[in-house]
């Protein structure tokens, strides 16, 4: 195991090679001029150049990737036009903003998901697991945005139960944090709950017309055992692989929902970065999610021995 | 207990009830009755000087009257863009300027009616010549470092405005700025230039007074250089999410009320936070629950309902957006002036006004002069009124003709990312198409895309943006947009338009500039470098518990405003 681990570490470093050198023509293929943004409309053109050569950015091309990835590779990842500090803290500073986001919307979305995934395997057919799968069509597809605005309008203007956006860190008040987070997690937990809860339905429903759940079912065990014990680790496996595909997507960043509620995470940097052209955040950010991605997939590869201990990396 | 089938039945009826009670408790949209009472005085505020004597005009302004300021409290104003630099030396953008306005002073500034007022410097003489500046210097002004300000500060800020900004060639005429005394900075200029406090008030990018020991040398600003005189003190700054500033306790404010940028800036909030907050709807809705005070750019469509809301007061500012037409003038038809002006004689600016404004007519107003109404630069003559909104078809069609276009495909360069800009060029292509039959491709990109997109030659023939401080109150910065280089100028040149702006340079007195910059939009309406379109109008909001409140073109002054008991 530990060797399989060590080999999928060592995997990485071609992998943030490529999305570095990818990411870094993508970004600067797309037309735009951080410069420009930066100084405003009117100003002389002089000055303009004179602020381009400042950043490096009348270089060629090729020159700026190997500076770069040079720097990166001694852990600078340089400073950011816009934000006034460096890359790196950019990142650290909003970090643990998109973690605490995705934590919590994942732990609503598999609470939720999961029990309604069950509920309706076992109920199939029922007006239970119709009810089920209204909602979590409903879920799919429903824009984000829209949920969240709703959300804000109800819980936040109207009944004032919580803000209407913001962050506070942990640290400074844990009830203020959760109350902060509350919507925006429950907007992102909602939403994913659907796609779990239809994979975990499938899946239920496949193993538990499995001759093991029948042979279990003959042994006079309680349907509870049955369900539980023997059908829904079995069933988990598909149910992991979602989850872990959610925890990936929601550690890179939830743009939509972190900008209506207007939180400082890692999604929202990277899209104001794209926005204004601000290259190396761009660069620097993509890479910091290729490395989530990476992680939680690995995560979830070891997962699976647990969930079934047939599956052996050694 | 409840059966599944109850239960099921329940939860989507909760469903159904959380989707639909949002919209339907919604406010109707209301007539608006936004009543503030004002009372109109007469001030005596100090203004351009000339000769050796300091004089005084009297100048009409409106005021809030409101008593019993009351000290302590937080302000929240939430603004639409990301902050950028912090850098207001070098950076012109509004953003980068308005949160560093509580921390930062400048030496003069511009006033309630868009005049130089003092502000660091108490007052100033101009020799008879015109050629020297002197600039007395207020005693007593303490840094936030605790620091007195004297003239070195003075010399070494201005140093480093002059190696930074982005409009040098307005300060080619200053030979030099030297310490007459510890209080007393003599600026002296090899031509006599009317504008030149003008330029030093200027606050895209703005000549701040910093400490010498902070600012010498520097070639980056970090929030810790941000050490001025203001009312308020930087006490912390989170990239994208908000700048909080405490109250100054040693500040100064100078007598009288406070006037635009200048005045008594009297700082009553112990601390006041400026927070980015990029959706919209977000910072309306946290106006409406009290999480903000104030908010930047509200969109119009929300002005009648917001009207209605208790606790909120909406108000329309008096210039969001002078919005023109980029033509580009290195390219085959944008460069012919028949082809401009068969642009300009076809379009209906109502129609355009009405698109970008959602129909809200109160929101726009076409206006032909290249400055607001209010502006002492304000100027109709008979040409503009002629050349501007014409809507004559048969007149357009003709020129188009002559100008040699035949159906070749013409290239409209627009975002969506501002919505009054994809709006307006929405409706101009519709307009040309319809109209004059012309071959259109609309190439949509974003905000940063187009800006790099004007600076092509071969790309582009009509773009779209908004111009605010020229029609306000730097006329000179018409320069960038008119004059051969200019850094907005889209490659138009022009003998007799660069003889003006030379004029206006030239001009000794008022009524010289005046003068001369009437002869410059007599040019542009002969020339067409741009093709003006309307003037649009912001919209604000801010608590009705917040008092001493003031509109102005520029809000982000969180200075001489208190909260109601």
């Amino acid at each position: 195991m530990t060797a399989y681990v060590v080999r999928r570490l060592l995997a990485f470093i071609p992998t943030f090679l490529v999305v570095a050198i990818v990411v870094f023509f993508m970004i600067y293929l797309i037309p735009g001029d951080p410069v420009r943004l930066m100084l405003g409309l009117e100003v002389e053109a002089e000055a303009i150049a004179r602020k381009r050569a400042e950043l490096g950015l009348d270089r060629p091309l090729q020159e700026r990737l190997v500076i770069w990835l040079g720097h990166v590779a001694q852990g600078d990842l340089g400073d950011s036009y816009f934000l006034n500090q460096p890359v790196s803290q950019a990142i650290v500073e909003r970090l643990p903003v998109t973690i605490s986001l995705s934590t919590l919307s994942l732990l609503i979305a598999v609470g939720l998901g999961v029990s309604a995934g069950v509920i309706a395997s076992i109920k199939q057919g029922s007006m239970s697991d119709w009810g089920v799968m209204l909602l979590s069509l409903l879920g799919l597809s429903m824009p984000t945005f829209w949920l969240a605005l709703n959300l804000i309008l109800l819980f936040a203007v109207m009944w004032q139960w919580f803000p209407v956006g913001g962050y506070v860190p942990l640290t400074k008040d844990p009830l203020e944090y959760l109350r902060h987070l509350f919507l925006p997690s429950l907007c992102l937990g909602l939403v994913n709950a659907a796609v779990i809860a239809r994979m975990t339905r499938s899946s239920m429903l496949e193993v538990l017309r499995s001759d093991y759940v029948r042979t279990a079912r003959a042994k006079g065990l309680y349907e509870r055992v049955v369900v539980y014990k023997h059908a829904l680790k079995n069933a988990l496996i598909p149910v992991i692989t979602s989850i872990g595909i959610v925890a990936g997507v929601l550690l890179g960043g939830a743009v939509i929902t972190e900008t209506v509620f207007n939180l400082p995470g890692v999604g929202r940097l990277v899209v104001e970065a794209v926005k204004r052209r601000d290259y190396l955040v761009v660069q620097s950010t993509i890479l910091v999610i290729t490395g989530s991605y990476l992680f939680v997939n690995l995560v979830v590869d070891l997962i699976y021995t647990w969930a079934n201990p047939r599956i052996r990396y050694d | 207990m409840f059966t599944q089938k109850k239960w099921a039945i329940g939860v989507c009826v909760l469903v159904c009830a959380a989707l639909i009670i949002p919209i339907a408790c919604s406010t109707p949209p209301a007539t608006p009755q936004v009543v503030v009472q004002t009372q109109v005085v007469k001030q005596t505020v100090p203004v351009e000087v000339t000769k050796v004597v300091q004089q005084t005009v009297p100048v009409v302004v409106t005021k809030v009257v409101e008593k019993d300021p009351r000290v302590g409290g937080v302000y929240k104003m939430a603004i639409p863009a990301a902050i950028g630099s912090l850098d207001p030396m070098s950076a012109a953008a509004v953003t980068s300027q308005e949160v560093t306005w509580p921390v930062l002073e400048m030496l003069v500034v511009f006033g309630e009616d868009f005049k130089v007022v003092p502000m660091l410097a108490e007052s100033w003489t101009v020799s008879t010549d015109g050629k020297t500046c002197t600039l007395s210097l207020r005693q007593g002004v303490k840094f936030h470092n605790g620091k007195e300000m004297t003239s070195d500060d003075v010399l070494a800020s201005l140093k480093r405005f002059l190696d930074v900004t982005t409009r040098k060639s307005q300060f080619t005429a200053l030979q030099s700025y030297v310490a007459k005394d510890k209080y007393t900075v003599v600026l002296t200029l090899s031509n006599p230039d009317p504008a030149f406090l003008e330029y030093l008030a200027h606050p895209f990018p703005a000549a701040v007074i910093m400490p010498k020991e902070v600012i010498e040398g520097k070639k980056d600003i970090k929030p810790e250089d941000l050490i001025g005189t203001g009312p308020y003190k930087l006490a912390e700054y989170k990239a994208d999410q908000y700048v909080r500033y405490t109250r100054y306790a040693d500040y100064k404010p100078l007598p009288g009320d406070k006037s635009g940028y200048g005045g008594a800036k009297v700082a009553f909030f112990d601390e006041v936070q400026i927070i980015p907050v990029p959706d919209t709807g977000a910072r309306v809705a946290g106006l409406e629950t009290g999480a903000y005070d104030w908010a930047e750019a509200v969109p119009m469509t929300e002005f009648n309902r917001l009207s209605a809301v208790p606790g909120v007061k909406v108000y329309q500012t008096a210039l969001d957006w002078d919005i023109v037409l980029f033509l580009n003038h290195a390219n085959k038809f944008s460069s012919n002036l028949k082809f401009r002006q068969a642009l300009a004689a076809a379009l209906d600016m109502d129609a355009i006004g009405m698109s970008v404004t959602n129909g809200l007519k109160q929101f726009y107003t076409a206006n032909d002069s290249l400055w607001i109404p209010s502006s002492q630069f304000y100027y109709q003559s008979t040409l503009s009124k002629q050349v501007y909104n014409e809507k004559n078809l048969d007149k357009a069609k003709q020129l188009l003709k002559e100008s040699g276009y035949n159906g070749e495909e013409i290239v409209v360069a627009t975002t969506r990312d501002y919505d009054w800009l994809y709006r307006t060029l929405a409706s101009v292509t519709d307009q040309l198409k319809k109209n004059l039959g012309m071959n259109i491709r609309v190439d949509v990109m974003d905000w940063a895309a187009l800006n790099k997109k004007w600076a092509e030659k071969d790309t582009w023939h009509i773009s779209c943006s908004g111009i605010r401080s020229p029609a306000i109150f730097a006329p000179q910065n018409w320069g960038l947009s008119f004059e051969t280089g200019g850094g907005i100028s889209n490659w138009f040149s022009n003998a007799d338009m660069d003889k003006a702006f030379a004029n206006t340079r030239s001009a000794t007195n008022a009524q010289q500039r005046i003068a001369a910059y009437r002869q410059v939009q007599d040019l542009f309406y002969q020339t067409l470098p741009y093709i003006q379109v309307v003037d649009t109008f912001g919209v604000e909001a801010i608590r009705s518990n917040i008092k001493g409140f003031q509109p102005w073109m520029y809000n982000t002054r969180p200075w001489g405003l208190w909260r109601e008991k």
